[in-house]
């Protein structure tokens, strides 16, 4: 409920999303546009069964764990940026196992 | 990313000297590690979190500043020495933790105990991760199943289970039938789980279902048939989470806001005091909420109240006045109006509780998942009844003044005479309080009606549900009904299916009263029901095919199935019915149109004893008329009301900007309402839950639509061949822009 939000390339805000991948697929690519500001950093919540991935769109770095490593978006501060994003699933112990892993944009990575 | 300062060689008093003076302004944690000497002059500056361990020498004149920016990271100083003149202003919990703390000098330490919400923001991936061997068990469509259900780990047999997630409320609730009919072999006390097994082609994998439920109802049915005894057992589970729905304070509990309500008077506080037996008072809670809001209002409900870690939303963060939990309403009952007008749909994941609005599309670039159409045996795509209507009347509320309501739940099941059918039903009655007295009930109006007849194996036969509808100034304003039914389905030989049988929707509207300029008088009611037609084409009337209402012609043994009848949805009746002042009396004139007969009964006219007038409530509203623009014209396409009657909505609950825009989509949907869909899969998808979306295909592939779940059912049972068999109903809604 923060004045901020980040959006997809209409403009909507991205809320939630839901996905069914099986152990070691990816899913596809969704482009969040980021407002950026110094000191903040973009991450996400770290687990054993899947991981977020992210890089700026366009870019042609590999995508990143960010739950591992946060991306400083100072050197964007003021803009908003877009981001490529999509999800890693590892493995699970069994059957089915819902994750939810929150992206956030954050002073406290 | 923290920066710090610390030793790694303990043979060295002190490894990092700032001796001068020093600024340090850090956007993550600071840590000032042992041993650490501030000699000079310093400013630190950490807007994340600031701690101190061990032995840090703070020598020089100190000014020592932290923000934390998140309720769950303290500023915490260990063993410090703070020799010089310090200042130390803490935002967030200020905390001086165990060890020798020594404030050698004059020192100024300042900490305030509010804690500054972090600045952040984002979104979530729910992600069902599924092992390879499930993965291929579902691609293969393996539909070899078992079922288990243990008691305190116990297993206990069953022949038939249906687990049942509705669409408004949380958690699941479990109906079983016991192999053996013995009531005894699951306590009440006992804790339930139910697992549903998946054949992967080498095992059986569990998918638990529901675990740590308890028991909430227990049928037990004694009888002989044959001469053999048939007797049987049947039981009903609730999970933990549906179980906290239920949840309600310990005492009356009214937050407010002090800065727009006064708080409430004493003799209504007085009035809410509870005893106990043993003459002990329990007094009601009365808590001031400066600026108070909704997510203050679902965090004291949700979170304190019922035990959730977090409430995450996407609905506007709008003002409250007053919030009262009761009792007997408890949490989600008080909470419920706040939210009605978002229509959200509550989930949970982990111990988050999610309430989401439909208002969001899926993000571009994201395709739901897909459902084919080989994935389901029936689909039923209902588009609820388009209201042409070009302009809308929002209610906004110009002061605190006046009504509120909270709801209470009523729920009852009862087995029914003939011992074989049960029914089930939920009634949500609105509580009108005044702001300055809100223990008293000033009157009450049934909100919603929902009623459920199931046979002995959980079977729905009939479903009615009856929404009422009301204005700005709490008064009713009519209803929609729908009734489904288990009938005879024509486009399938017969089979009894599950239909849409009737849809009603009434309304009603007032006028100033004639002489009382403080009161209004009921003038019109007006209710238009729409419905399952017969045609029957073998049976022509005047030339046409012979029509009759399906429910009519089920109840009169009508239907035959070898016939050449066929079924249509269309309007079956109107009712008008007008009422008119005349002193103490009232005149009631009643006029019906049948549609499927084309026939206008003529109107009748009583004279009753009585009034149709309602007090005008003490409540200051504006109405605006909203209108669609020309370009998107609705029906259409004026800019005007069109000389149509107009909806109104009450927006007297919400901020006028909040509620305008969410009029503005509640005039768009009347034109063009989202579908509604049932779903029957001859398997089970155990990926598929609440807030899934799933792009729906028909026949050929072509697109139904894009849905998302809202509700769903699963249902085993042991077929006459000795297998087990496994099917779900998904309810879900069509997403929208």
């Amino acid at each position: 409920m923060s004045a901020q939000v980040i959006t997809d390339s209409n403009g909507s805000p991205l809320v939630y999303i839901n996905l069914r991948l099986d152990e070691g697929a990816q899913s596809v690519v969704i482009v969040g546009n980021v407002p950026c500001s110094a000191g903040m950093f973009l991450t996400a919540a770290a687990d054993a069964r899947a991981q977020v991935l992210a890089r700026p769109s366009g870019s042609v770095d590999a995508f990143i764990d960010i739950a591992v490593a946060s991306v400083a978006l100072a050197p964007w501060d003021g803009q908003t940026i877009a981001f490529d994003f999509k999800v890693a699933a590892l493995s699970v112990a069994a059957g089915i196992e819902r994750v939810a892993l929150p992206v956030r944009v954050t002073y406290n990575p | 990313m923290p920066i710090v300062l610390s030793i790694e060689n303990e043979g060295l008093p002190v490894a990092a000297v700032l001796s001068g003076a020093t600024e340090l302004t850090a956007n993550g944690t600071v840590i000032l590690g042992s041993r650490v000497m501030l000699a000079g002059a310093t400013e630190l500056v950490a807007n994340g979190s600031l701690l101190i361990e061990a032995s840090a020498n703070l020598a020089g004149g100190t000014e020592l500043i932290a923000t934390g920016r998140l309720n769950s990271e303290a500023n915490v100083f260990g063993a410090a020495n703070l020799a010089g003149a310090t200042a130390l202003t803490a935002d967030s919990e200020g905390r001086l933790w165990g060890g020798p703390v020594v404030l050698a000098g004059a020192t100024e330490l300042v900490a305030t105990g509010s804690v500054d919400k972090g600045v952040e923001f984002g979104f979530t991936f729910f992600v069902d991760v599924m092992d390879a061997a499930l993965t291929n068990a579902v691609n293969n469509n393996n539909r070899s199943y078992a079922a288990r259900l243990t008691a305190d780990g116990v297993p206990v047999a069953i022949i038939r289970a249906t687990l049942d997630a509705p669409d408004d409320t949380l958690g699941t609730e479990l109906s079983v039938t016991l192999a053996r009919p013995d009531a005894n072999l699951v306590s009440l006390a006992a804790s339930l789980t139910f697992e549903l097994e998946i054949w992967t082609g080498t095992g059986f994998e569990p998918v638990p279902l529901l675990t740590g439920g308890k028991v909430s109802s227990r049928s037990v049915r004694y009888a002989n048939e044959e001469g053999l005894p048939a007797d049987s057992v049947s039981i009903t589970i609730v999970d933990v989470m549906a179980d906290r729905w239920n949840l309600a304070p310990e005492a009356q509990t009214i937050l407010y806001d002090p800065q727009t309500v006064d708080p409430p008077q004493l003799n209504s506080q007085t009035d809410l005091r509870i005893y106990t037996s043993e003459g002990e008072p329990i007094e009601p809670v009365v808590e001031a909420v400066p600026n108070m809001r909704l997510s203050d209002v679902l965090e004291a409900a949700y979170v304190s109240g019922c035990g959730f870690d977090h409430v995450v939303t996407n609905i506007d963060d709008f003002p409250v006045e007053q919030v009262s939990f009761t009792m007997t309403g408890g949490y989600d009952a008080a909470v419920r109006p706040l939210l009605a007008a978002f229509d959200p749909l509550p989930f949970v994941v982990g111990n988050d509780l999610w309430l989401i609005s439909f208002d969001n599309p899926l993000p571009a670039g994201f395709n739901a998942r897909e459902f084919p159409a080989g994935n389901a045996i029936g689909i039923d795509d209902d588009l609820p009844g388009v209201e042409t209507v070009d302009a809308i009347l929002v209610k906004l509320r110009d002061d605190g003044s006046g009504e509120y309501f909270t709801e209470r739940l009523e729920t009852n099941t009862v087995r029914n005479a003939d011992g074989l059918t049960s029914t089930d039903t939920e009634r949500r009655v609105r509580e009108y309080r005044n702001f300055d007295n809100p223990t008293q009930i000033i009157r009450e109006e049934e909100a919603s009606l929902r009623v459920r007849v199931l046979d002995s194996a959980f079977t729905v036969l009939s479903e009615e549900s009856r929404t009422a509808t009301f204005d700005a100034l709490n008064r009713p304003t009519g209803y929609r009904r729908t009734l489904s039914m288990r009938l005879p389905d024509l486009t399938s030989d017969g089979h009894l299916a599950t239909q849409n049988v009737v849809e009603e929707m009434q309304y009603i509207t007032y006028t100033p009263h004639p002489l009382l300029p403080s009161k209004d008088t009921q003038d019109r009611v007006e209710t238009v029901t729409r419905g399952l037609i017969l045609i029957d084409h073998d049976n022509e009337y005047l030339g046409e095919p012979y029509r009759l209402p399906f429910l009519d012609a089920h109840k009169s043994g009508y239907i035959d199935i070898d016939a050449d009848q066929e079924t249509e949805f269309g309007m079956i009746k109107t009712e008008i019915i007008t009422l008119k002042v005349s002193g103490a009396q009232v005149q009631r004139e009643r006029s019906l149109v049948n549609h499927v007969a084309s026939v206008a009964d003529a109107p009748s006219v009583q004279t009753l004893p009585g009034s149709a007038d309602i007090d005008r409530r003490a409540f200051h509203t504006r109405t605006v008329l909203l209108r669609l623009p020309a370009t998107s014209g609705g029906r259409f396409g004026s800019p005007s009301t069109g000389g149509r009657r107009v909806q109104e909505f009450d927006g007297t609950s919400l901020p006028s900007s909040v509620a305008m825009r969410l009029a503005q989509q509640r005039l768009a949907r009347l034109n063009s309402p989202p579908r509604n869909v049932g779903v029957q899969m001859p398997f089970v998808d155990p990926s598929i839950r609440r807030g899934s979306d799933i792009k729906l295909r028909g026949r050929g592939g072509a697109l139904v639509g894009t849905f998302i779940v809202r509700g769903y059912s699963v249902t085993v049972e042991r077929a006459n061949t000795g297998s087990v068999e496994a099917t779900m109903t998904l309810r879900a809604r069509e997403l929208k822009q």
